[in-house]
């Protein structure tokens, strides 16, 4: 065989083995994906409890660092949305991390006031990653917007690390900001998230979303999207149902990224009481 | 033979301790204000088992010390101890039945002391022994000493019959003859004038010699008589000569022994005081030559001694009535067994060559050092620096100076490293602190040998040790001075502990002194965990160093009164009412109460909480909230007491309220009073008893999880199980935990508003509750919300 052809040959091979390995990375990242779906709440079960939403959920890879949980304790409704540290396998695996504290924290009666589901998920994290808020230490852990919605009371309480809850009524935004410390540790001293409670008249929407959105670079510029843009998109678009809603997000979403590559896991969700 | 009690007597400004009990798990620990005699409490014991004492230690009469020790003793004891062949049967019997043997050793002066034993029973069985074989010897000394009286009395009148005797017969003899002539004469006479003057003076003679014969009848009779008495006598009258003159060269050589024990005494003070070299020498020779006499004289006082027995012995069975050589056999024997016997100062050596060994740690005397010479360790040369704590870790570690002669340089490495490993994480165990946040230190030893820069040992091997952490290799020397401290106290009582064929006690004068408060808790976590093995007495001043919840561990030393040269008394934890409070300082302050205005039990508005970690969380609960009401906590030592404090508080008709925490032991008791107190009443029940809500299953579960961390643990860890189950399962003090709350909060470093909603709530809750229980008002503006 000549030089050439022996050089060919091995690109084929090479060529071939990246395709079988890409094709098995693939399924299994196609599995993990599914798995994690599965612990998301499925559409039945957010539409029983929020009869009117949306989420539009666009991870950047297979699998996401993003999450969103649910769930009803007698009359109280939990929703929270996450965003892990990274995104992709990583994030997944903290999400995953998320998920099972969510679980086990409000799987008592009664259940905690929002704050303290978000300060008690934090020992879970920083006890779970053996963290001591050493300089040297990874700072891994999540942001996440949280809400508990009592049906009886129409009460509201919402915590935040991070990410904030945008109510609007009659179309008009109240934002409630989330506490500027993760879940997890950070350079100062742990403390109480902050509980904010809001009365929620019936036509009210909430807002949870992680940073994806606003973070996306894009546009004529090459700029990140930023909170005041989606705040304007969201309030713009409060004329609309939930459902149209979500197509004009993504809508809007695609057109603002273009042909630039999508730099984060996007979660948005809506809910109408 | 573990140590029980112990008096001591004329040591320092001990005038008569009375016998103080040790604690019975082991660690003992004396406190008291400077100068009160803590010290002189563990020197007087070490000069218990040394014998030394030095001319500092007297008082100002210079009467000579006394120090007594009473150990444990049981019957599989004393028969390893005792050969109970050669205790005479009586002493026996009374050994059985104690359950404890007290040893005393007594100074004569400065370098000579005696062991005795102080068991009443077996010193009275002793000494009536001694008494009776006194008695003995006495009487029958005087018996011997009136037979022979009696003797030279009768010979006396014998000597002085016998004389009359033969005089008598001269005189009978001269009558007969001159009865003879007589009659002669007589018949020369019949025939003239005389012959009635004759027959008269013949009558005159007749009469005579009668009187004569008779006389001398009577005498022959008495003679007879005083000569089978004397006869009878005599063996008596020998022995008394005998046992006199015996006791004569006694009675000299006790003289003689005392004039050169004076002679001795005063060569040796007249070397002590020469400066010349050549005067001392002659004068030390003077003086081992006096010691050998007087050796020598005391041995032969003491056969002598034993002579005099063995005759007067013999004499008294004889006087009994036995035969001189029967009675010589049987005494022989007798002194036999008898010297076969233990006497008392005999068995109080045995016991006390059994009894525990007793060490005073010198805290830096065994330090290790950077390095030693193996040849040093293999020819045990002690007075090389660091030796001995190259011994003890040697010892710790089981390895013998051969280990080091391992051909093969890579399998001792390998051994050398496996064991540098495990005396690390032993030495873990007990040294919790960091070097940083989690820079924990390793002990490391290596093998070297010395190269040309040291050439006069080159090839040599030598042994260097690193205290090692993850950044610095550092000799022991370049550590902190705690470090070393502890490295040197954990080497030493490890060693200590495993000299197992012998019990051991061990004391130490102001443990940690340059150790920070958590490691003081690792130096009591160290006694706890070999006091199995040994017994610890050591004094403070730290209340890091007293368990709270063993007071009765405590031994308080104080001055009698103010004067600087009172006498030291003794304080067990009964009598702890009658000591001053200066005294129990370090008690007071682990308590969290001021000195001046402690206060415990009043006559209503005592609170009873589970322990003393809860009185330290209510105290503190009580005075962030603001509440100034008079209110006093009282701990019960566990939960399981707080039922007998209540009823003693009860017999004393003395009001109280109780807190529990929602647990299953609080819950028993709140239904034993609803039962037994309140005629299953709840509401009464209410009235007096307090069960904290679900989920507060003790005080400090009352707290957010993030104020717990923030205020309380002072530490950034994270926690998902309750702030008492985290304590427990960490093998955390709850008690230095409320305490240092506590003082926190004393000092205003803590307020109300530094506790995030959840505790406040919490907190308002509880104190409402308990306000409520007491009748008396939460301050203004406090609200009370149940936690959600």
């Amino acid at each position: 065989m000549s030089q050439e052809e022996i050089r060919s040959s091995e690109e084929e091979y090479l060529k071939k083995l990246v395709e079988r390995q890409q094709k098995a990375l693939n399924e299994s990242l196609e599995y993990a994906q599914y798995i994690q779906r599965v612990l998301f709440p499925d559409k039945d079960q957010m539409n029983r409890m929020f009869p009117d939403n949306f989420i539009f959920f666009s991870p950047r890879d297979m699998v996401s660092g993003d999450f969103y949980w649910l769930r009803q304790v007698r009359e109280k409704i939990v929703l929270a949305v996450g965003d892990c540290t990274g995104h992709g396998v990583p994030g997944a695996f903290m999400s995953i991390l998320g998920i099972t504290f969510l679980n086990e924290i409000t799987n008592r009666d009664p259940l905690p006031k929002a704050n303290r589901i978000l300060n008690s998920m934090r020992e879970r994290i920083m006890k779970t990653l053996n963290q001591t808020g050493d300089k040297k230490e990874l700072k891994d852990g999540m942001d996440i917007a949280l809400f508990v919605y009592n049906q009886k009371t129409k009460e509201l309480q919402f915590s935040g690390a991070k990410n904030p809850l945008y109510h609007f009524h009659n179309g008009t935004l109240n934002e409630l900001r989330g506490d500027r410390m993760p879940i997890g540790v950070y350079a100062l001293f742990e403390s109480s998230f902050t509980n904010h409670t809001i009365k929620i008249e019936p036509g009210d929407r909430v807002y949870l979303f992680t940073d994806g959105f606003v973070d996306q670079l894009g546009g004529s510029e090459f700029k990140k999207f930023k909170f005041k843009n989606f705040r304007k998109l969201l309030t713009d678009i409060q004329p609309h149902e939930l459902s149209e809603q979500k197509s004009i997000l993504d809508h809007k979403f695609t057109e603002w990224k273009g042909n630039f590559e999508q730099v984060d896991d996007v979660l948005v969700i809506g809910v109408n009481f | 033979m573990k140590l029980k009690s112990f008096r001591i007597k004329n040591y320092r400004s001990i005038i008569d301790s009375g016998w103080c009990n040790t604690a019975n798990d082991n660690i003992t620990v004396l406190i008291g204000q400077n100068e009160s005699g803590k010290t002189s409490v563990l020197e007087a014991l070490e000069s218990f088992y040394t014998g030394k004492i030095s001319e500092d230690i007297l008082r100002s009469d210079l009467s000579m010390p006394d120090v007594c020790c009473s150990f444990e003793l049981n019957d599989s004891q004393y028969k390893n101890i005792v050969d109970i062949n050669k205790l005479p049967p009586e002493a026996l019997n009374i050994l059985k039945k104690l359950d404890s043997i007290s040893i005393c050793r007594y100074w004569q002066d400065l370098h000579n002391s005696k062991i005795r034993i102080d068991e009443e029973a077996l010193r009275k069985y002793w000494e009536k022994r001694n008494e009776e074989k006194h008695k003995l010897l006495t009487n029958t000394k005087q018996k011997l000493d009136d037979a022979y009286l009696e003797y030279e009395e009768l010979k006396k009148e014998y000597d002085g019959m016998s004389t009359r005797n033969d005089e008598l017969q001269n005189l009978i003899r001269e009558t007969e003859t001159g009865i003879q002539s007589q009659k002669k004469t007589l018949n020369k006479s019949r025939k003239n004038k005389n012959v009635n003057e004759a027959r008269e003076k013949l009558k005159e003679l007749e009469t005579s010699l009668k009187q004569y014969q008779e006389e001398q009848k009577d005498l022959r009779e008495k003679l007879k008589e005083y000569g089978d008495k004397l006869k009878e006598l005599e063996d008596k009258y020998w022995l008394a000569q005998t046992v006199e003159k015996i006791n004569m060269e006694r009675e000299q050589l006790e003289q003689n022994v005392e004039d050169k024990y004076n002679e001795l005494k005063n060569a040796e003070a007249q070397h002590s005081i020469l400066t010349n070299e050549k005067e001392r020498r002659s004068a030390e020779l003077h003086v081992n030559n006096l010691k050998n006499a007087y050796d020598d004289l005391t041995k032969q006082l003491a056969n002598k001694k034993r002579e005099y027995e063995f005759q007067v012995r013999v004499a008294a069975m004889m006087l009994e009535g036995s035969d001189k050589t029967q009675a010589e056999k049987e005494v022989k024997s007798q002194l036999e067994v008898e010297d076969n016997y233990y006497n008392l100062e005999t068995l109080g050596k045995i016991f006390f060559d059994n009894a525990p060994v007793f060490e005073f740690f010198h805290d830096f005397s065994s330090l290790l050092p950077n390095k030693i010479d193996l040849e040093d360790i293999i020819h045990e040369k002690e007075n090389v620096k660091g030796y001995k704590a190259v011994k003890n870790y040697l010892e710790i570690t089981d390895l013998k100076p051969e280990f080091f002669n391992q051909k093969n340089s890579r399998i001792l490495k390998q051994k050398i490293e496996k064991l540098n490993n495990e005396i690390t994480v032993d030495f873990h165990e007990y040294w919790r602190q960091n070097v940083g946040k989690n820079n924990k230190i390793h002990i490391s030893f290596e093998m070297e040998h010395y190269d040309h820069n040291t050439p006069e040992k080159v090839g040599k091997p030598y042994i260097e040790f690193w205290i090692k952490d993850k950044d610095e290799r550092l000799y022991p020397q370049q550590r902190s001075r705690g470090v070393r401290w502890f490295l040197s106290f954990y080497l030493e009582l490890k060693a200590f502990a495993k000299h197992k064929h012998r019990d051991r006690v061990l004391l130490i004068d102001e443990p940690a002194l340059s150790l920070h408060a958590r490691a003081q808790e690792d130096v009591l976590k160290v006694f706890e965990d070999l006091k199995q093995d040994l017994q610890i007495l050591y004094t403070t001043h730290s209340p890091h160093l007293i368990n709270v919840n063993k007071l009765y561990r405590i031994l308080a030393l104080q001055r009698a009164d103010e004067e600087e040269y009172s006498e030291t008394v003794i304080f067990e934890p009964g009598s702890f009412k009658t000591a001053s409070s200066d005294t129990l300082s370090p008690i007071y302050v682990l308590m969290g109460t001021r000195l001046n205005d402690q206060k415990f039990v009043q006559k209503d508005n005592n609170v009873i909480v589970e322990d003393i970690a809860s009185y330290y969380f209510f105290n503190a609960l009580y005075r962030i909230v603001g509440l100034d009401e008079d209110i006093y906590f009282l701990p019960a030592s566990d939960v399981s007491n707080v039922t007998s404090l209540a009823n003693l508080l009860l017999g004393w008709k003395l009001g109280f309220y109780i807190i529990l925490g929602n647990h299953e032991e609080g819950q028993e008791i709140y239904d034993y009073f609803r039962h037994h107190l309140f005629q299953n009443d709840d509401e009464k029940t209410r009235e007096k008893i307090l069960i904290m809500d679900e989920g507060f299953r003790k005080i400090e579960d009352i707290f957010s999880t993030l104020d717990f961390k923030k205020h309380i643990l002072n530490k950034r860890v994270g926690i998902t199980e309750a702030n008492s189950d985290y304590i427990e399962n960490n093998n955390m003090s709850r008690s230095i935990l409320g305490s240092t709350f506590l003082s926190k909060v004393q000092a205003e470093e803590l307020t109300l508003e530094d506790f995030d909603e959840e505790s406040r709530e919490n907190i308002y809750w509880l104190l409402n509750n308990f306000t409520d229980m007491l009748g008396i008002k939460m301050p203004r503006g406090v609200k009370a919300k149940k936690a959600e």
